[in-house]
């Protein structure tokens, strides 16, 4: 360092020592100190703001929501208002501080919901019967969480809770009816379908002792109907029973097979080559799956059916493939009543729909049908 | 009548005073004030107390009095008790580890100059998340430090009232100096009982570096009114009484005496700075991690000369106030040089820096760490390389 360089710097500490410059503060008036104290003003500010958001959110929502203590009979921390109106008080004084366990109809089924959520940490829409203060009672669908302290113990649970008192009468009466429609539909069928029978042996006898090869014809034509009559409600029973079950997770594999059992292998040479999935769909999808492949059997002259599972982009496709004739008029394969043994692709195809999965067919004539049946993402999972 | 005329600085001055800050902590002085500890740690809203001390300082028992007053008061104590003598920037950094890792929320340094120093760094480096090393200079500590209490044990370093603390830059073997506001205590304990436990060579030692400050401070060109009032009366307290505690060190009035010397010299150079003294003791005792009061001793004589012709009133004040006599004589630096060499004699201080492990190779290396040095901005005489070196050689 040269000389004059080395003054300089000397001269600058000695400025600093004496004290007097912008640089010299005491350890209470640091202007750091203070943009930190108004970065952390700032901050709580916007804390405010955003507690002030979820209050008036948590006060205005329609959905009761409240906040109990997990142990003993819980105390009641906080209530919002939907959540007084539910029970029939007037503000959230009359239910603060009070045991929760005393809101419940069955104390027991709180018991129960800490246990689970003990397990879970979370529990969903679990159907919860609470008093009212007039002494009626009202059902909720009710989903709690946890809240735990640094060492991990459980120190507050929140209560969502949705009434759904009439909601439930409503599928209740709706369930009813549907029964009432069931065993109508149910007796009615039987007794058509006696008649049908009936109608079908005097035919037959008719048929027996007449000669007239004209009235012979009209006859036939009458069988013909008939059969008709029976194919439509036989229909009519099937599909009275899509969408009764509600859609559940089943395993791919464990299906088809389920499904194929009733295929008689001595009639087309079965390749099942699938991975491991599951899909979300409605139970009665083991129906279409034994329709297709009870319909290249009956329809395609094939001898070999492979069914393989292939992802395409985010979509899994099944894929029944023959080695058949092949179709050749895709236009109405789909539409109700364009096969000549039944509606199988049209309920099949219902079926699917109300998970919303797709089904098409994109083999070429003369090479064998290629039916793909398309599941889009959340609709199917790798199986664990 | 005021006069108008300008300073140093070019500014316009409207009287005799110049301007200057003078900037002290809270001090509490008096026998067994050390016992007020748990109280005031409390009064700082300390609730897990870092305490530094050194192994010399734990032997004495004072560590242990205090950790157990501060666990009396209902304080944790967490307790970092290895500093060394001259202590180093990865003690520092260590500390500041132990400190930032247990959650502490104020230092306690009980010991020397070495603790205290050690402490002040630790605070520092704690809320700045930094090297220590990055905070040498004046003025670069841009965070405070937590409340800070300092406990001194020896009569001499005043790092309880200053606003310096000197490192070892042990790699470079140097020593640095960090000098900011923020490294002022927020409370000295002053307690005179406690430098009882002091050996007749730290006596002798830690008290010449109290005379040191507080001639240097004098001399001092950032020196004020009210550093130099402390300066002189330091300077008469150690002169009188540091002679009289190494010949009977169990008479405890002396003992105050030379304490509140050093608390004075302390307030003087915490303000004032000091100079080419120090500059030179701190090269020295970062590359031979020798006593800094006995070096301080050994080159005060050949600092005074090398000065004298620059500021010749304020050495006449000096040798006054050594002599205890109002006024002194006019036979230039060699009263005043004898003075410290029988002051020195006294103390069983043999002079000349071989005696301490110094060659004549080391000089260069010395000098160039000592050209450096920020004490050398506050000396009185600019000093060259040439000017240290040859300081040195004289010292030898």
């Amino acid at each position: 360092m040269e000389p004059s360089e080395n003054a300089d710097r000397m001269a600058a500490f000695r400025n600093k020592i004496i004290g007097l410059g912008e640089t010299s503060h005491r350890k209470s008036y640091y202007p750091q100190l203070r943009d930190q104290i108004r970065e952390l003003n700032q901050a709580m500010l916007a804390l405010q703001e955003s507690e002030n958001k979820y209050r008036s959110l948590v006060e205005n929502v329609n959905i009761g929501i409240i906040q109990t203590e997990p142990w003993d009979d819980g105390r009641v921390i906080q209530a919002n208002p939907a959540f007084c109106r539910m029970l029939g008080v007037n503000d959230e004084d009359e239910l603060l501080d009070r045991p929760a366990v005393d809101m419940y109809l069955y104390p027991e089924a709180r018991l129960e919901l800490l246990k689970e959520l003990e397990r879970e940490g979370r529990i969903k829409d679990r159907n919860v019967v609470f008093k009212v203060k007039d002494g009626s009672t009202i059902m909720c669908s009710v989903s709690l969480s946890a809240q735990y302290d640094i060492n991990g113990n459980m120190i507050l649970v929140d209560v969502v809770a949705e009434d759904i008192t009439e909601k439930e009468q409503r599928s209740e009466a709706l369930r009813q009816a549907n029964n009432k429609l069931n065993l109508l539909s149910s007796i009615t069928r039987h007794d058509i379908t006696n008649q049908v029978m009936i109608l079908e042996g005097y035919l037959y006898l008719v048929m027996e002792r007449v000669e007239d090869p004209d009235i012979l014809m009209l006859l036939e034509r009458m069988k013909v109907n008939v059969k008709s009559i029976d194919r439509h409600v036989m229909f009519a029973k099937d599909y009275q029973e899509i969408g009764i079950q509600a859609p559940q997770w089943v395993d791919l594999m464990d299906t088809l097979t389920g499904a194929m059992v009733s295929i008689d292998r001595t009639l087309i040479d079965l390749h099942i080559d699938v991975m491991d999935y599951s899909v979300f769909t409605d139970p009665m999808i083991k129906k279409v799956f034994y329709n297709l492949a009870s319909n290249v059997i009956k329809h395609s002259n094939a001898t070999n059916l492979t069914i393989t599972t292939e992802e395409e982009g985010n979509n899994l496709l099944v894929v029944f493939q023959d080695d058949g004739i092949g179709i050749a008029d895709k236009k109405r394969l789909f539409k109700k009543g364009s096969s000549s043994s039944g509606y199988g692709l049209f309920l099949s195809k219902e079926i699917l729909s109300i998970t919303g999965i797709g089904i098409r067919e994109t083999g070429v004539p003369g090479e064998g049908a290629r039916f793909e049946i398309v599941f889009s993402p959340g609709q199917y999972k790798t199986s664990v | 009548m005021a006069m108008k005329g300008v300073d140093d600085n070019g500014s316009v001055m409207h009287g005799t005073l110049m301007t200057r800050k003078f900037l002290a902590p809270e001090i509490i002085l008096g026998d067994d004030s050390r016992e007020l500890i748990g109280q005031y740690a409390l009064s700082l809203s300390g609730k897990n107390i870092f305490l530094v001390s050194d192994p010399g300082v734990v032997k004495a028992g004072w560590t242990g009095e205090v950790a157990d007053n501060l666990a009396s008061a209902g304080l944790d104590v967490v307790t970092y008790d290895k500093v060394t003598p001259n202590p180093r920037s990865k003690e520092v950094m260590q500390g500041a580890d132990v400190y930032i890792d247990e959650g502490c929320d104020l230092i306690v340094a009980v010991g020397g100059g070495s603790p205290m120093d050690c402490g002040k760094a630790i605070g520092a480096v704690a809320s700045n998340h930094c090297h220590v090393l990055e905070l040498e200079g004046v003025d670069e500590v841009q965070f405070p430090a937590p409340p800070i209490i300092c406990i001194p044990t020896t009569a001499g370093s005043s790092a309880d009232v200053s606003q310096f603390a000197i490192i070892t830059d042990e790699e470079k073997k140097r020593k640095f100096a960090i000098i900011s506001k923020a490294m002022l205590a927020d409370l000295a304990l002053i307690d005179p009982v406690i430098t009882t436990s002091m050996s007749l060579e730290l006596i002798a030692d830690t008290g010449m570096d109290a005379l040191c400050h507080a001639f240097e401070s004098y001399v001092s060109n950032a020196s004020s009114v009210i550093t130099d009032m402390f300066a002189l009366e330091a300077t008469r307290l150690v002169s009188e009484y540091l002679p009289k505690a190494y010949d009977d060190p169990d008479d405890i009035v002396v003992r105050e005496k030379v304490m509140l010397g050093s608390m004075y010299a302390g307030l003087a150079f915490s303000n004032a700075s000091l100079g080419l003294v120090h500059a030179m003791a701190h090269s020295l005792g970062g590359y031979l991690d020798s006593a800094h009061g006995e070096c301080n001793a050994q080159l005060l004589e050949h600092v005074v000369a090398y000065n004298y012709p620059q500021v010749p009133d304020r050495y006449r004040d000096l040798e006054a106030a050594m002599s205890g006599n109002s006024s002194s004589t006019d036979s230039g630096p060699d009263s005043l040089v004898g003075m410290i060499r029988g002051l020195n004699e006294h103390l069983e201080i043999e002079p000349g820096l071989s005696n301490i492990g110094v060659k004549e190779e080391d000089i260069d290396f010395l000098s160039h760490n000592a050209l450096l040095d920020p004490c050398l901005a506050t000396n009185p005489r600019p000093a060259t390389l040439e000017d240290i070196e040859e300081l040195y050689h004289g010292a030898l």
